[in-house]
């Protein structure tokens, strides 16, 4: 017990040199937004744990966040004006998204990520996006009203976008960091569009209204090369890179057939990208596989012929394919390697990749690249015909 | 000292011991010439008994009975079974004390105690300590021999001793040290009855005295025996290899060595089917945790921690704490101590202000707390959750000793965080297995470990399965000896 008192007591001699903080002296930030203002860096955080007004009862629907912005030659310094404005110390342990605009973006995104690259307290797995045609700062305002705050409804909806829609990819702080610091592999980021009014958006009315005036959406693909941003993916080209990247899990495709069409989704899909080096020159394997289903159909299709699932596969592969070439096409086009095929042949032959790394970019479009996809149309369970071709 | 020889005198000097205290009845008889006088406490004694079977028997007495002496004759003619002779007056005066009357002859040095005890005890109740759902509900008294039988009807074996010492300068208590003889490894017996031997004290009024003196050699918080008031709990711990030790005038009895697990077991365990019983020890184990840890923890998360709290959650805390005047520590030291209090006031309360309590309790200190900001919601959910978690306990003195380190925890994790929270917890692991009773670890069978003895601890096998008794008790192992008739007879 004597012990037990002295080791208390040498306990005490230890506080003040440990970071104790109250909660209440913090101001949580949940999204982190950067924009340009001429020279100069504009940061906007979104606070999260404003408190509620002390009617219990009417706050529920009552914006809980504040948008704070600074202006700063660097990302510290405009943090630092925010500081002035907050009256609570910013705590940056467990943000969840990153906003960067596009013009930050296309200056580089090296300037803006820095700051959390180094910064302790900062955690770094939150998500980042891109903010296309609109200010970073406005995409952190909009008000859903199935989400507590903008910041959650980001992240819920890269998070869940992710798995079931395939043009998105979630990209992570982490991921980010691996990729701009390696050789052979540029980055992509997924953008993210405001619809409707900013100001609308960012009001109370917009939670009460069942329509939203003003929502955020989840875009296409944003090129990086190095830490720019060169060029936006249309749809087609977002959803080739994710399939070649390996990060589609369920997608869906609509083919036309005899005036109507089917609309199949694929589950279980994966890509192997191979590398493999024929007389010194780089060859590109990519083999596709997974399953499919029918998912809808529309015109006369009989469903129930064997020759009619064969070629609506082929025509389902051959659709794969069309969009892996525009990726790559892209890709070839914007001189920048955003598949990582160049990590792959580091990974695989590093003294020959050494020797093309410098001009590895530019010489894309010298590789060849070989796809293969196997999507397979099972079409067991849903295997009735469509109204139009029984009627007949 | 010796007695005298005349009624008269015996009569003074007890009345000079006993400064002719209200209760002691004196009464002189002729009888064939011989004086012959009788003593009782009319306090603990039976007037009736006396009236009827010593009284009676004195008058009637029948001389032509072919009696050496007039003492043999009078002894001889006594209706008791219980009739003992004694030389001096501490003999006596306990024997008065205990409900005895004392037949004194004339011109004899010694004297007959014959007993004649009234009833004080409540006789067999149930307990009210330790409910439960199936089993016997019969408990100890204050009895000292109804509790001897209550264990003896329970096992008819010859190898059921029991050993009496008298504890207790002025009280001169009882206290009896049961164990199965074959069971219980002989030097652990002797260690304790020499132990009891040794106690010099004035008065033992309950075992909480035995226990206290028993536990001496090392403090600690935790209970390092079991004390309870259900005889089933004893009669399983004695066939265990247990020693139980019974106090005169104490419906408790202490059950020892106890080691830590001993304390998640229920005494319904054993009545229950084992998968059952597994998993509300399981449970046990995880409130003893959650009762322990959980303030602690939660300060050490919201003061220096708060990375560890996952995003959604930590924005709800931070929303909750918002406005409250005090630190974190503070406030949930606040609450728990007020929640002791309550307990406090609880336990000894009579159960008529009890719902006077509960309103207090629940809706001023609960609710209106937290209506006018003094506490966040959390800190009183956390404190109910702590202290329903320790109510889960039998034993009193658990949930004291959870008290106790649950503070030290709150202490270091409010200077150090979750740092000072796995110093403590250290600490706390050091501490308890540091401790021992009769040479047992106290946690055993998990260190050292002991993977036999392990079935009846926190899970419980089949008893088909247990035809083992606890390593750590006994040499003697098999439940089921091929021998035990032959050894006996």
């Amino acid at each position: 017990m004597k012990k037990i008192i002295v080791s208390l007591f040498l306990l005490i001699c230890l506080t003040g040199c440990w970071d104790y903080n109250e909660l209440n002296d913090y101001s949580i930030v949940s999204g982190v937004a950067i924009d340009k203002d001429g020279d100069k860096y504009e940061a906007s955080v979104l606070i999260s744990n404003s408190p509620k007004s002390n009617s219990s009862e009417s706050n529920s629907s009552q914006s809980q966040v504040v948008v704070y912005s600074g202006k700063g030659d660097s990302i510290f310094s405009a943090l630092k004006q925010i500081g002035l404005i907050s009256p609570k110390e910013l705590y940056f342990g467990s943000f969840s998204v990153l906003v960067i605009s596009e013009d930050v973006a296309r200056d580089g995104v090296d300037g803006a990520i820095d700051f959390f690259v180094r910064y302790p307290n900062a955690r770094k797995n939150f998500y980042v996006v891109l903010s296309k045609e609109n200010k970073a700062k406005d995409t952190l305002k909009i008000m859903s009203p199935l989400s507590s705050f903008p910041s959650q409804k980001i992240t819920d909806n890269v998070k869940t976008t992710t798995e079931l829609q395939g043009i998105i990819s979630s990209i992570n702080f982490n991921n980010l960091l691996s990729i701009l610091f390696n050789d052979g592999i540029e980055a992509t980021i997924n953008c993210i569009e405001i619809k409707g009014e900013v100001e609308e958006g960012s009001s109370k009315e917009n939670l009460e209204s069942s329509e939203p005036k003003a929502y955020t959406k989840l875009g296409n693909l944003g090129i990086f090369k190095e830490d720019k941003l060169v060029d936006w993916a249309n749809r087609d080209e977002s959803l080739g890179i994710n399939i070649i990247n390996g990060k589609i899990k369920e997608m869906f495709l609509d083919l036309d057939y005899n005036n109507g069409y089917v609309v199949i989704d694929s589950t279980g899909f994966s890509s192997d990208v191979s590398v493999k080096l024929k007389d010194n020159k780089p060859v590109v394997n990519i083999n596709l596989s997974g399953e499919a289903r029918i998912i809808e159909a529309k015109g006369k299709i009989d469903l129930e012929d064997s020759k009619v699932i064969e070629e609506l596969q082929n025509k389902a592969n051959k659709k794969i394919k069309k969009r892996v070439n525009q990726a790559i096409d892209l890709a070839i086009q914007n001189k920048t390697d955003i598949f990582g095929f160049g990590k792959m042949f580091y990974q695989k032959y590093s003294k020959y990749f050494n020797s093309v790394k410098n001009d590895w970019n530019n010489n894309l479009d010298k590789i060849e690249i070989n796809i293969k996809s196997n999507l397979m149309l099972k079409n067991k369970v849903s295997s009735k015909n469509s109204l139009e071709e029984i009627n007949d | 000292m010796k007695l005298n020889n005349s009624i008269e005198s015996i009569f003074e000097t007890l009345n000079k011991i006993n400064g002719k205290s209200s209760d002691i009845v004196t009464r002189i008889l002729e009888k064939n010439n011989r004086k012959v006088g009788y003593i009782y406490l009319e306090s603990v004694s039976s007037d009736d008994k006396i009236s009827d079977f010593l009284n009676k028997a004195l008058i009637n007495m029948d001389r032509k009975k072919p009696f050496d002496s007039f003492y043999d004759l009078i002894q001889n003619s006594i209706f008791n079974s219980k009739v003992k002779t004694i030389e001096t007056y501490e003999d006596m005066y306990y024997h008065l004390a205990s409900g005895f009357t004392v037949i004194v002859i004339d011109k004899c040095e010694k004297a007959i105690v014959v007993e004649t005890r009234q009833k004080l005890d409540r006789g067999v109740t149930e307990s009210t300590s330790e409910t439960i759902t199936r089993g016997p509900k019969d408990s100890f008294t204050e009895n000292h021999n109804m509790n001897l039988g209550l264990i003896r009807k329970r096992i008819k074996d010859p190898n059921l001793w029991y050993e009496e010492v008298k504890v207790g300068r002025r009280s001169k208590s009882k206290v009896t040290v049961a164990y199965i003889k074959d069971i219980v490894p002989n030097y652990k017996v002797e260690k304790i009855l020499n132990e009891l031997k040794k106690v010099d004290i004035d008065a033992v009024i309950d075992t909480g005295y035995i226990r206290e003196l028993l536990e001496k050699e090392q403090k600690s918080v935790f209970p390092k025996v079991i004390s309870t008031e259900r005889p089933d709990l004893a009669c399983t711990s004695l066939l265990d290899g247990k020693i139980v030790i019974l106090v005169e005038n104490s419906p408790f009895v202490i059950i020892l060595p106890a080691v830590l697990t001993d304390f998640f077991k229920s005494p319904e365990d054993n009545y229950q089917k084992p998968f059952n019983v597994s998993f509300s020890r399981i449970l046990r184990v995880i409130c003893f945790f959650l009762a322990l840890l959980t303030p602690a923890l939660y300060i050490a998360l919201m003061t220096f921690n708060q990375e560890i709290i996952p995003d959604q959650l930590l924005i709800s805390l931070a929303i909750q704490r918002d406005g409250v005047p005090f630190p974190t520590a503070i406030e949930v030291l606040l609450f728990v101590l007020t929640f002791e209090v309550l307990r406090e006031a609880d336990i000894h309360s009579p159960s008529f202000s009890g719902s006077a309590m509960n309103v207090v309790g629940a809706l001023i200190l609960g609710d209106a707390a937290v209506a006018a900001g003094i506490v966040s919601p959390i800190v009183v959910i956390i404190v109910a959750a702590t202290s329903i978690s320790e109510l889960v306990f039998y034993d009193v003195d658990v949930i004291d000793a959870i008290r106790e380190w649950r503070l030290l925890f709150i202490i270091a994790s409010t200077f150090m965080g979750l740092v000072g929270f796995v110093a403590i917890f250290i600490m706390f692991i050091a501490k308890l297995s540091s401790l021992e009773c009769l040479g047992t670890p106290y946690l055993t069978p998990f260190s050292p470990l002991n993977i036999r003895s392990l079935k009846d601890s926190i899970i419980r096998v089949t008893r088909k399965k247990l035809k083992q008794r606890p390593e750590y008790l006994t040499k003697n192992l098999k439940r089921l000896d091929d021998n035990y008739e032959k050894n006996n007879c």
